[in-house]
């Protein structure tokens, strides 16, 4: 047992972010005061209050066990506000406080009270509480993984991003270089995966590049991955759902963080206004948020570096510059809760050096990107009488993409409203059902002076040089949007049936798709669950190719059918499993065209992926957590020109991933995590032939008078170990967290890509990050 | 070094060159320029980029037009460089029609396979070696400068509407070379455009009866004006040491302008080059001895020109 001590030694490194957090409390007045009965027959007995916090601003400690000792007898709980107050003998000599995740605290008496303090505090236990992976949130989808922010805030190498913690699940790989929160899904690309903060549409959720993603996980409650066969309630995606998910809740204190970095700065705040009492809660909850980089301060030395000392190993560098701001408002009325969305991002990227690839007469090139989007939304929840449930959420977008690179220019413009209607109704015990309909309209100012870029990876050469070019200014009015209906069956304790239908209307009237599915859970013997799903999914081509002048009008939505098999086990108290196979065909793919090359893109391209996923998870509980995820897959890609199956770019057949944090004292947690990928694919380019007419080297082909064999060699295997330390200093009303985010510990070599010399004679490996340690300093009051 | 890995943390890497092999150094054999020839159906004009081939005045164009008058010649020329003494071997290896149905691929281009072609098409009995018919040194250590050539009978248009027919779209016919020396060997292909003039509007209307319109309105916007861009002289010293200003005098066309429609590459056989394809540049030289300097310039229709120049580096 621990006695209350104030003394603490504060050490802080040397910081490569220095990230302050502030909290404040405005909590009940706390007192703890003792008084002596004034009734005779209870004169040998006083009265205990007091309230209980946890130590270094963790609020209010509910549930603590109060015992008075030695009686043991008399005792009693802290409520919601950390308050008790209980009769204990005159002659108790000393209370004893135990909680969850509090160490023991014995405090004295002194002639029947309490030490005179306004407050007791309960130092950190190295019991962890709450926290652990969770597979499914809610056991209703098939291929659903959950975490939440306490695990995306400790996962080592992934900087506490909630998009790059992804990647330590079995269903994900990256689609960049490692350590960017850019993503694929069971063998899809990028572009396949719809995005939603709670049921809010984003249209990206991670900044260019994959730097981080757009909403800070300090206001996320978790994040929620549907890899497949998910129901109709998500709407249409053919790769996977990822929904950030905010605390639906009203902030009970107010609370803010202030991060200071070299590279980045961001402001958090949160709290609530107007009042809540016994009849009516009138507070309304707000969280605000705000991040800026400003790598262009480095410019200078940025530039220095490449042009001067890197001997010409530096080839092109870019600065990214990314902006995110968030309001978020939660609010409850009588027959239900409402949120309202603010939210936006913006990122820029220029071209910090030279490149040889000059479009100007000083060899230099123009070069600059411009992405961002504004979006927001109120969702309002009404429950009806007899079962129905209502939700209208109207929401709004303004999107733009502005780029500048070697003498193409793309700028996009969106104006889109959404207006979802969602209703719920439980008509039995076993059937309950959901109806759906999400209007769309967008307008889109399109102006494109480029060249026609190849899609769908077909295995032609592609020269910029001599590619077509286009010239478009357009604008466009679509009516699009989609409805659903979802019923959810459950005919016995054990069986949940799961069916749905979508139908997607696309931006032109043959993009229209109806889209099947249905999923089943059954559990056949206690805690093993057996789960299959299958189903049609589609989604809108991206915008461009679909765009008159540009693209093809006559383009059809993009589809695939997903098939997923699974059983979830629990094996103790705190272990469990999650064994999933699947096959996903993926057709009417946008590729370059080939039947009627006049079309310029047709729904020519056809994928396929299947694969084993195996998470094993070791829940919280006592000191440590962590998981075992491990896929094997195979995603490929089949030429339409030829009809040969190639590797997906993104193809990696094993992954693993293995961690485990331990919290070795109420105050230091660590952890640590083991990463196993194959290698990525590349093409093996036998050497170059040149272009007369373009002054460029060429790939030679493969025998073939027009195609490489694309993606038929694979980079070494790639191995990383990252470890991640978070120690906090406590004091009495707020606390100092030192962590450390050392990414490859072990400093690794990997191969990461590579790129050719200019007349492929010559294949250079491009190596990822050696060990990097990524230190903070976050105070909160 | 840490700021090698520091940067990728900070800024996205595009483009990693850890090696840094450079086209513009003279390691390798290369054949940087290809150029056909046409005989003018009257006097050149002063914009015209001409020179005199077996006592004839012949004039760069592109796209190339087809004979106009039986038997009338042309030639394809190569020029090679390397740092070398010996004389190059050249040959070309094979000629392909390819189809262009976008107008815009001078290379192989998507859809169905390339149709090889037989030499005779052009007037040449083989695609052997023996089949040069120009050889010409401009210039010999320490940068050799060579040119070859082929003469050809290009196709007469009856032949051209005829390959139309054939293959449904716009053919272009695509001459693949290798030049070896010593160890050393480079590769590459050249094609061109066989069409009549744009003023010619009956022949084009002629040709969009056989093959897309939209590819025919394409290549309209493409056709050049038979005015290759050409250059002076590089402004070279005699003897030069440290930086060097490099910069082709007197261009009348090189400017590169913004959607690289001309293009600009330089070649030296030591050193360092700032920019390797801008019409100015910073050599930064290594090694005292004899150095050698190549620029060229072209304009992605076929229009080339080329200078060199050698010094002495201090």
């Amino acid at each position: 047992m621990k006695q209350n001590s104030k003394n603490y030694k504060i050490k802080c490194g040397v910081s490569l972010f220095l990230v302050v957090s502030l909290q404040q409390f405005f909590v009940l007045q706390a007192q703890t005061e003792v008084k002596e009965s004034t009734t005779e027959s209870v004169a040998q007995t006083v009265t205990l209050k007091g309230i209980v916090k946890a130590r270094g601003g963790g609020g209010a400690a509910s549930g603590v066990a109060v015992i008075a000792f030695p009686q043991r007898e008399n005792n009693t709980t802290t409520d919601a506000n950390g308050s008790f107050s209980f009769s204990v003998p005159l002659n108790t000599e000393y209370v004893l406080l135990r909680g969850a995740a509090f160490e023991e605290l014995k405090i004295a008496l002194s002639n029947g009270k309490l030490p005179d303090e306004e407050v007791i505090l309960l130092d950190p236990s190295p019991e962890l509480v709450g926290v652990g992976i969770i597979r499914a949130r809610r056991k209703t989808e098939v291929s659903q993984s959950s975490l939440q922010r306490r695990e995306l805030e400790r996962i080592p190498g992934s900087q506490g991003d909630a998009v790059k913690s992804l990647q330590v699940l079995p269903s994900v790989l990256p689609a960049g270089p490692l350590g960017t929160a850019a993503i694929v899904v069971r063998g899809g690309a990028p572009g396949d995966n719809r995005f939603f903060l709670d049921r809010l549409e984003l249209p990206f959720v991670y900044h260019l590049g994959g730097l981080g993603t757009v909403v800070p996980t300090r206001m996320l409650e978790g994040i929620d991955l549907f890899a497949g066969g998910f129901s109709s309630i998500y709407g249409d995606a053919t790769g996977g759902i990822i929904q950030l998910r905010t605390e639906n809740s009203i902030p009970e204190q107010k609370s803010g963080q202030f991060e200071l970095g070299l590279t980045q700065s961001s402001l958090y705040y949160e709290g609530s206004m107007g009042e809540k009492n016994e009849e009516s809660d009138n507070r309304v909850g707000y969280r605000v948020g705000f991040r800026r980089t400003y790598l262009e301060v480095l410019k200078p030395a940025i530039k220095y570096f490449s042009e001067k000392n890197s001997k010409g190993q530096v080839g092109l560098v870019t600065l990214p510059q990314a902006t995110d701001y968030q309001f978020v408002l939660n609010g409850v009325h009588k027959n239900g809760t409402w949120q309202a969305y603010l939210l936006g991002a913006a990122d820029r990227l220029s071209l910090v050096t030279p490149t040889s690839i000059s479009d100007q007469g000083d060899g230099r090139s123009k070069f600059s990107l411009f992405n961002y989007f504004e979006t927001m939304g109120l969702r309002y929840n009404l429950n009806l009488a007899n079962g129905w449930g209502l939700t209208l959420s109207p929401q709004q977008r303004y999107a733009g993409i502005h780029q500048e690179f070697f003498g193409n220019t793309i700028d996009i413009v969106v104006n889109r409203f959404a207006f979802d209607v969602i209703l719920d109704k439980r008509v039995n015990q076993i059937v309950s059902l959901s109806l759906g309909v999400r209007p769309e309209y967008e307008r889109q100012k399109t102006k494109i002076d480029s060249i026609q870029f190849p899609a769908g990876g077909i295995t032609v050469f592609f020269d910029p040089d001599t590619a077509p070019r286009n010239k478009t200014t357009l604008t466009r009015d679509i009516s699009s949007g989609f409805a659903y209906v979802d019923l959810n069956i459950k005919p016995s304790k054990e069986l949940l049936i799961n069916p749905g239908v979508n139908f997607l209307k696309g931006s032109t009237p043959q993009q229209l798709e109806w889209d099947p599915r249905i999923s089943t859970r059954y559990e056949f013997m206690e805690n093993q669950t057996l789960k299959l799903a299958t189903g049609y999914y589609s989604q809108r081509p991206e915008p461009q190719f679909d765009a008159p002048g540009y693209g093809n009008e006559k383009l059809k939505l993009e589809r695939a059918i997903h098939y997923v098999a699974g059983i979830e086990s629990v094996w103790a108290e705190n272990i469990d499993s999650d064994v999933q196979i699947y096959q996903k065909k993926m057709f009417s793919l946008v590729g370059t065209a080939t039947e009627n090359p006049a079309d310029k893109y047709e729904n020519n391209g056809e994928a396929r992926s299947s694969g084993i996923e195996l998470l094993v998870k070791r829940k919280s509980q006592g000191r440590w957590f962590g998981w075992i995820s491990y896929g094997f897959s195979k995603a490929e890609r089949r030429d339409p020109l030829n009809g040969i199956w190639r590797k997906s770019s993104f193809d990696r057949p094993h992954a693993l991933n293995l961690l485990a944090s331990y919290k070795i004292t109420g105050q230091w947690q660590l952890g640590t995590k083991f990463q196993f990928l194959s290698g990525s694919p590349y093409s093996n380019i036998k050497g170059g032939t040149f272009n007369q007419n373009t002054g460029r080297y060429l790939p030679y082909s493969d025998g073939t008078p027009v195609s490489i064999a694309i993606n038929d060699e694979r980079n070494p295997n790639y191995y990383q170990i990252d470890l991640r330390s978070d120690y906090d200093f406590l004091f009495d009303t707020w606390k100092l967290n030192y962590y450390i985010d050392v990414t490859n510990v072990t400093n690794q070599k990997n191969i990461v890509g590579s790129r050719w010399a200019p007349d492929y004679s010559k294949r250079e490996l491009v190596y990822g990050i050696p060990i990097i340690p990524n230190m903070g300093i976050v105070a909160s009051f | 070094m840490a700021y090698k890995y520091l940067l990728p943390l900070s800024a996205i890497i595009l483009s990693c060159n850890p090696d840094g092999k450079k086209l513009y150094l003279l390691e390798e054999l290369r054949v940087p320029v290809a150029q056909f020839w046409i005989k003018p159906s009257g006097a050149p004009t002063a914009e015209q980029m001409c020179r005199t081939f077996s006592g004839e005045i012949y004039c760069q164009q592109s796209p190339l037009r087809p004979a106009q008058a039986a038997g009338e010649k042309a030639y394809l020329t190569f020029v090679s460089i390397h740092t070398g003494t010996d004389a190059v071997k050249f040959e070309l290896t094979r000629i392909k029609q390819l189809q262009n149905p976008l107008g815009g691929g001078r290379g192989p281009q998507q859809g169905a396979a390339n149709q090889e072609i037989k030499p005779e098409k052009f007037g040449l009995n083989s695609l052997a070696p023996n089949a040069v018919t120009l050889n010409t040194l401009l210039q010999d250590s320490p940068l050799r400068v060579e040119q070859v050539g082929y003469e050809l009978t290009l196709p007469t248009l009856q032949d051209l509407q005829n390959d139309f027919r054939t293959s449904g779209a716009l053919p272009t016919y695509s001459f693949e070379y290798k030049a070896m020396v010593n160890e050393k060997s480079d590769r590459g292909s050249v094609s061109v455009y066989l069409l009549p003039s744009p003023a010619e509007t009956a022949v084009w209307q002629s040709l969009s009866t056989l093959a897309s319109p939209q590819a025919i309105e394409a290549l309209k916007k493409q056709a050049v004006t038979n005015i290759p861009p050409s250059l002076g002289a590089i402004s070279a010293a005699a003897e030069v040491s440290g930086e060097v200003n490099l910069e082709v005098a007197n261009g009348t066309t090189a400017d590169v302008d913004e959607n690289a429609k001309k293009r600009v590459q330089w070649f030296v056989t030591q050193g360092e080059l700032v920019n390797e394809r801008s019409q100015k540049t910073l050599w930064k030289t290594k090694t005292p001895g004899p150095a050698g300097l190549f620029v060229m310039i072209r304009d992605l229709q076929g229009g080339v020109d080329f200078a060199f120049a050698k010094t002495v580096v201090k």
